[in-house]
């Protein structure tokens, strides 16, 4: 195992409102997430999930407790460098709707390295590197609304890794396909990690949580007795 | 460095929304270029129609520096001896006349000229215009004025009396400040005597004889006595100043500015709300708040500056086409169109402004939400519709507070006073516009079904509708104004027991009137239009519950007039509010007029018309 | 399970002698189901009885005797490739006893019982997906197919523990 996790929650709190009305989103909640990691995060609605991984992603402030990212204290940080934080380190897939329509897909993946100032050839050539990577180079010079469900998801998750980004968080991002693009989109994540990136992915369908290393289930804001399944096995991982 | 990169990338984003979005985008044009169109048009045509010192020295000056009414009837040797010798002087004479032609007889005004002094270098040059036929040479010929001719039926080249003597009528001619007013011009016998001059000194300061001259008993008029306040001289050939034109003028410029800032504005203002989604992807794609701020503003400015080009363009084309027609609105001879600079430049530095005001204030609260909230598309709650209301609330009392005592002040601050107040009431009731949705909306259960929708997703998405109610009212709020002054204007005239003209600038209140209407009617079509745009997604859902054409159509057509009737409704205030403070400035001379068939026509017609247009483009579009 | 069925299946594709057809059933369900060689010579008996098998050769005995399927047998096999499964009666579910034993006793711990079982079927459940994920569609197809079966089967039962602890929560805020 790497030295450092590339993502720690230490007793993370989200409470929306105050006073009596105020309502507690999640926690308290603590884990940590290494290099390599695929860990999955199940439990019924309103758990906190999502609200957990908008965090872990920046999108979100905590209202108590630390989030450590790739070694950064979150809460220290200004908003461009959180900013730059979401183009090199970390990458967001939604359940849907995460493409920009006016762009290609290969626009569309290329765009955090376009957001960090790379020029647009290099850009291009990494994000076709990623593309690549998720087996869609052929439907690079396509319009979001000329792809499937499952093939916008894939150009998604090609843009979320694309770079150096070594983070992926994933908001069920195959709540709207079929078992067959499902899985397949699970592939591209597992290989993903087997490589050396990590992931961190909501998902309420348990044949998908299945290709994690490590589960975790949220009831009512927190991690209970019992909140985290390994699944890595004494073989580990790999061929 | 890498602010550019982010920069280009987003302006891509941007530049692929709106040709995405043709039809938005060309709306929100549309909308600039009328705005700087009207700005553009009626600077010009304002121009064009006012009288400028030089054309106020003229009418009574002609070209020459001085005028002098001497205590008797001189003979030009004598009054020789009164100037320098290098001065040029000429004689003319003005009085009243008896025409006849046939039965009929006229009083009018019988001038007599020099030969020549009238044309190329002569110093009467410009106190008439000949606008038919040729000068009179010779004692037995006249030109008359449109006005005299008409009143006799005599045409060129036909023999009539001038107090009792046959004439010969060879041209038409005109004082360039009356056009109606009936003259005959003839020829002056050479060495007569006359009590009128014109001189032409070298000497640098005119008004320094004025003086002397008024010693021995004579009166002058000169250019300072028009250019300089108070009036300078002792002369009585001068025309006053008007305070309330210039109030007038004052406020009805300033208000139609404001109006036109307001219109472009809130057409920018419709868009933010659905940019949300899109402020929220790129920023959970490592965008900063800066980087997205300055994509959206050159996206705006873009949008805007070519409102702004088309705009020139078609406002100058109007005017252009309009000014012929202008000297029968304000009885004065215009000439050709004069091209206001400072309107232009003004229209293009407001247009960029509002479109990057009503583009960054929202965005800013946009960008600032947290991202997660951004991209939910969650809205925040009721508690800002109620502030707004508090805000606009707030802005009509503190406005009407002001109207109401600054019109008793002095005249700057009465000025100040009108237009400030009258800016503060539409912002209030531009304010109030979301609350006002929010409302109606909660008590539209008895209407008609496409009306009930209406209102309810009106009341719902108040932040891209309440900005459209707002630009239909501010473009409808300059013609209440216009047509409650016609009337007012229109009373007064008719109370004078003679006829007594109106100044330049007040007669075209007819013609802005005209022009100002059809512009706010385009305004109200194309921001219903927008709101329809807009509108697209709901548009699939109906299609999805099962809503045929024509019920999609009556939709359209319901929201759009819905939204055309409020503004409507709300300008009427809008424009009453500065019409009822010139008019109390005025005091006595004016009364105020309550416009009611304008403002009839204006809250029936205006809806029926969006209505029937979106219903007609809607069935074009549900078709595909 | 249909033994006769499966050795119909399997001699219609080609006449094969006993431990063939042993052997041809395990490679079949990738190792998942075997048969007891006892048990593939008594059915083959029946069926020669019943007509829808019949010996290939002459003379050969035992061990080394081929079989092939009658006309009637290739009846009946379509008849049963033909008709749905139907469903059985619920075999005995050992997980399901314990749980529903536990509530009715009105265990304190039917809640960690539940999760001990989540953790396990899980790590079940994932110890097939890696497999799945070595296996190549292509080529070991059956492999998959049953991979996949297990995993939904895992799945299913991770539903209704999950049900199962929201009815108790549930009942537990009455």
């Amino acid at each position: 195992m790497s030295a450092q996790p590339i993502l720690a929650f230490d007793a993370v709190t989200r409470v929306h409102g105050a006073g009596p009305n105020a309502v507690r989103a999640l926690g308290p909640v603590s884990f940590a997430v290494s290099a390599g990691e695929l860990v999955a995060v199940m439990g019924p609605s309103g758990a906190g999930k999502s609200t957990l991984l908008a965090i872990a992603g920046a999108l979100d402030r905590p209202s108590e407790g630390r989030v450590l990212l790739a070694g950064e204290d979150l809460a220290t940080r200004t908003h461009a460098q959180l900013a730059r934080l979401r183009r090199r380190v970390v990458g967001y897939v939604f359940q849907e709707l995460n493409l920009l329509p006016g762009l290609t897909a290969l626009e569309n993946v290329a765009l955090p390295l376009e957001l960090d100032g790379l020029s647009i050839a290099r850009a291009r050539d990494q994000a076709q590197a990623a593309l690549q990577r998720v087996r869609l180079t052929a439907l690079a010079e396509r319009f979001p609304d000329e792809l499937s469900g499952g093939e916008q998801q894939r150009v998604a998750i090609a843009r979320a890794f694309v770079g150096e980004r070594s983070l992926l968080l994933a908001d069920e991002p195959t709540g709207a396909l079929d078992s067959l693009n499902g899985e397949l989109v699970m592939r591209m994540l597992r290989e993903q990690c087997d490589g050396g990136r990590s992931a961190v992915l909501v998902t309420h369908d348990a044949t998908h949580a299945a290709w994690a290393d490590r589960v975790l289930y949220l009831r009512d804001g927190r991690l209970g007795a019992g909140g985290e399944v390994s699944l890595s096995g004494a073989a580990g991982r790999g061929a | 460095m890498r602010a550019l990169g982010a920069l280009r990338a987003l302006l891509r984003v941007e530049l692929r929304a709106a040709r995405r979005n043709a039809r938005r985008s060309w709306l929100v044009i549309g909308l600039v270029t009328l705005s700087v169109a009207a700005m553009c048009g009626g600077g010009a045509l304002f121009k064009t129609a006012s009288v400028t010192t030089d054309e106020m020295c003229a009418n009574w000056l002609g070209a020459a520096a001085l005028g002098v009414r001497t205590y008797d009837a001189l003979e030009p040797n004598a009054f020789a001896a009164l100037v320098p010798p290098e001065a040029r002087f000429t004689g003319y004479t003005r009085a009243e006349a008896t025409a006849a032609f046939g039965s009929k007889t006229t009083e009018l005004e019988l001038w007599g000229f020099e030969r020549g002094a009238l044309n190329g270098d002569g110093l009467a040059r410009g106190l008439l215009r000949l606008v038919d036929g040729r000068a009179p040479s010779g004692v037995d010929e006249c030109a008359l004025s449109p006005s005299a001719a008409r009143e006799l039926g005599v045409a060129l080249g036909e023999r009539l009396q001038l107090e009792g003597k046959p004439h010969t009528v060879v041209g038409l001619a005109v004082r360039p400040e009356e056009l109606e007013s009936a003259l005959a011009w003839t020829e002056l016998a050479p060495g007569s005597g006359t009590r009128l001059w014109l001189v032409d000194t070298q000497s640098e300061h005119p008004a320094l004889d004025a003086d002397a001259w008024f010693e021995a008993g004579h009166r002058t008029w000169s250019r300072e006595l028009y250019v300089a306040d108070p009036p300078v001289g002792h002369g009585e050939e001068f025309s006053e100043r008007d305070i309330f034109e210039e109030l007038v003028t004052f406020v009805l410029g300033g208000f139609a500015f404001f109006e036109a800032a307001l219109v472009m504005a809130a057409t920018f203002a419709v868009g933010v709300r659905r940019r949300q989604r899109e402020i929220g992807l790129v920023s959970a794609n490592g965008a900063t708040v800066l980087d997205v701020l300055r994509a959206l503003c050159l996206g705006a400015g873009a949008l805007a500056s070519v409102g702004v080009v088309l705009g020139t363009a078609l406002g100058l084309g109007v005017a252009f086409a309009v000014a012929p027609w202008l000297d029968a609105w304000n009885g004065r001879w215009n000439g050709p169109l004069e091209i206001s600079l400072p309107h232009i430049v003004a229209a293009a530095l407001l247009g960029p402004a509002s479109a990057l005001a009503a583009t960054l204030l929202p965005a800013l609260g946009a960008a600032r939400l947290p991202v997660s909230v951004a991209l939910s598309g969650r809205r925040p709650a009721l508690v800002a519709t109620r502030a707004w209301l508090a805000l606009g609330l707030v802005l009509i009392t503190l406005g009407s507070v002001w109207l109401v005592l600054g019109v008793r002040a002095d005249d700057a601050t009465a000025a100040a006073s009108v237009l400030g107040a009258s800016i503060a009431c539409v912002l209030g009731l531009g304010a109030c516009s979301p609350w006002i949705l929010a409302a109606l909306a909660r008590r539209a259960g008895a209407l008609p079904l496409a009306w009930r929708l209406a209102a309810r997703d009106a009341g719902r998405f108040g932040a891209r509708n309440g900005p459209v109610v707002t630009a239909v009212l501010a473009a409808l709020a300059l013609s209440v104004l216009l047509a409650s002054l016609a009337g007012s204007v229109d009373g007064f005239v008719a109370e004078q027991n003679e006829p007594v003209s109106v100044g330049p600038e007040l007669g075209l209140v007819h013609l802005g009137l005209a022009l100002s209407l059809v512009t706010s009617l385009l305004v109200v079509l194309l921001a219903t239009a927008l709101a329809d745009v807009e509108s697209e997604a709901d548009a699939r859902v109906l299609d999805a519950v099962g809503a045929d054409p024509r019920t999609q159509r009556n939709l359209a057509g319901a929201r759009a007039a819905y939204l055309a009737l409020l503004g409507a409704l709300l300008s009427a205030p809008a424009g009453l509010v500065p019409s009822w403070g010139l008019v109390k400035f005025a005091d006595a001379r004016l009364e105020f007029h309550t416009p009611w068939p304008q403002l009839l026509v204006c809250a029936l017609g205006l809806p029926l018309l969006a209505f029937c247009a979106a219903w007609l483009t809607a069935a074009r579009r549900s078709t595909n | 399970m249909s033994v006769r069925n499966s050795l119909l299946a399997m001699l219609a594709a080609q006449p094969t002698h006993g431990y063939g057809l042993k052997s041809d059933f395990e490679r079949s369900t990738a190792g998942a189901w075997s048969l007891n060689i006892g048990q593939v010579y008594t059915t083959l008996a029946r069926l020669e009885r019943d007509g829808l098998v019949e010996p290939a050769s002459v003379g050969e005995d035992g061990p080394r005797q081929t079989w092939r399927i009658t006309d009637g047998g290739r009846h009946e096999l379509a008849r049963w490739f033909a008709e749905p499964v139907p469903g059985d009666p619920p075999a005995r579910d050992e997980l399901a006893i314990k749980v529903l034993l536990a509530v009715a006793a009105d265990r304190d711990d039917v809640a960690t019982i539940l999760e001990r079982q989540r953790a396990a079927t899980l790590e079940r459940m994932g110890e097939w997906t890696r497999q799945k994920q070595r296996a190549d569609p292509e080529r070991e197809l059956p492999w998959v197919l049953l991979l996949d079966a297990l995993i939904l089967k895992a799945d299913a039962e991770l539903k209704w523990l999950a049900l199962c602890e929201a009815r108790l929560a549930q009942r537990g805020k009455r």
